[in-house]
């Protein structure tokens, strides 16, 4: 059998057009193109803008909702402040706490900054001394 | 390129949509006639990758599919031969084939291919001629 070469055959395509297909595809075209038009309207932006709509719409809610976030949740400094030294003086009265009382919880504290210094190294020295300043005799040891 | 003839009648709308739309942007360094060609074969390339992206079809599906519409398409007349050669076409790469389709239908010359397709004329030449090889064998198969 004699074989094919391509040189030797026919250079034509099998694809055929319906009858009358290119006298309506300007119109096709056309009407397609201005169609495509009308429906971007409005939506047609360049794509950078289009990103950053919606960046922009969360930094303006950031910038509206922060303050009112803030007042929402103020810090225990900011509601001490808000409370005058007559109503504190009031609440004291009303709570029956003595002077003595509040004396001591100040003298707790100091105490407890007292501690500190057992905390640190002492040399004997140093602890002897402390024993002659508080006059701490030899039933206590 | 496609053999449907309802997807070549999309894929034709869709090149001259954008010929219209960037018509502003056609710079006279290239004929007119060889920038709506590259739209052209453009828009085929891009159409038939996403023929194949669709419903994640292996490259083989998209082959079947249209050789079936080859088989059925009222459009598609030709005899026993040219029918094989089209079966044949539709083996090769489609970068290939529309290479094959200008050179071989459509009679263009390597610079005219060269330039529509960004390749160069020596990659060209190598490609028609794989082509031809591959196409010959088939046909003669059995």
């Amino acid at each position: 059998m004699k074989r094919i070469k391509l040189e030797d055959m026919k250079h034509k395509a099998p694809f055929e057009a319906p009858d009358g297909y290119f006298d309506g595809l300007a119109h096709k075209i056309q009407a397609r193109a201005v169609e495509e038009q009308k429906e971007k309207g409005v939506f047609a932006l360049p794509l950078p803008v289009k990103l950053a709509i919606p960046v922009l719409v969360l930094v303006v809610m950031a910038v509206i909702f922060w303050p009112f976030n803030q007042q929402a949740n103020p810090t225990a400094d900011e509601l001490l402040a808000e409370v005058s030294t007559e109503a504190l003086i009031d609440y004291l009265y009303e709570s029956e706490v003595t002077t003595d009382e509040l004396i001591d919880s100040y003298g707790s504290e100091e105490e407890n900054e007292d501690e500190s210094i057992w905390e640190e190294g002492l040399d004997s020295t140093d602890l002897d001394q402390l024993l002659i300043d508080y006059e701490i005799t030899g039933e206590y040891l | 390129m496609v053999i449907d003839h309802d997807d070549a009648d999309d894929v034709t709308q869709e090149v001259f949509i954008k010929v219209y739309k960037n018509i502003v942007k056609f710079r006279e360094d290239a004929q007119l006639y060889t920038w709506i060609y590259r739209i052209a074969t453009n828009e085929c390339l891009t159409f038939l990758n996403k023929k194949k992206r669709r419903f994640f079809l292996p490259i083989g599906d998209v082959e079947s599919e249209l050789l079936g519409k080859l088989d059925s398409s009222p459009h598609v007349t030709g005899d026993e031969i040219e029918m094989k050669l089209q079966k044949a076409l539709l083996k090769l790469p489609d970068k290939q084939r529309l290479v094959f389709n200008m050179k071989y239908f459509d009679n263009m010359k390597y610079d005219e291919i060269a330039e529509i397709t960004t390749t160069s004329v020596g990659a060209l030449k190598a490609s028609y001629h794989l082509a031809v090889k591959k196409i010959e064998e088939f046909i003669n198969e059995d």
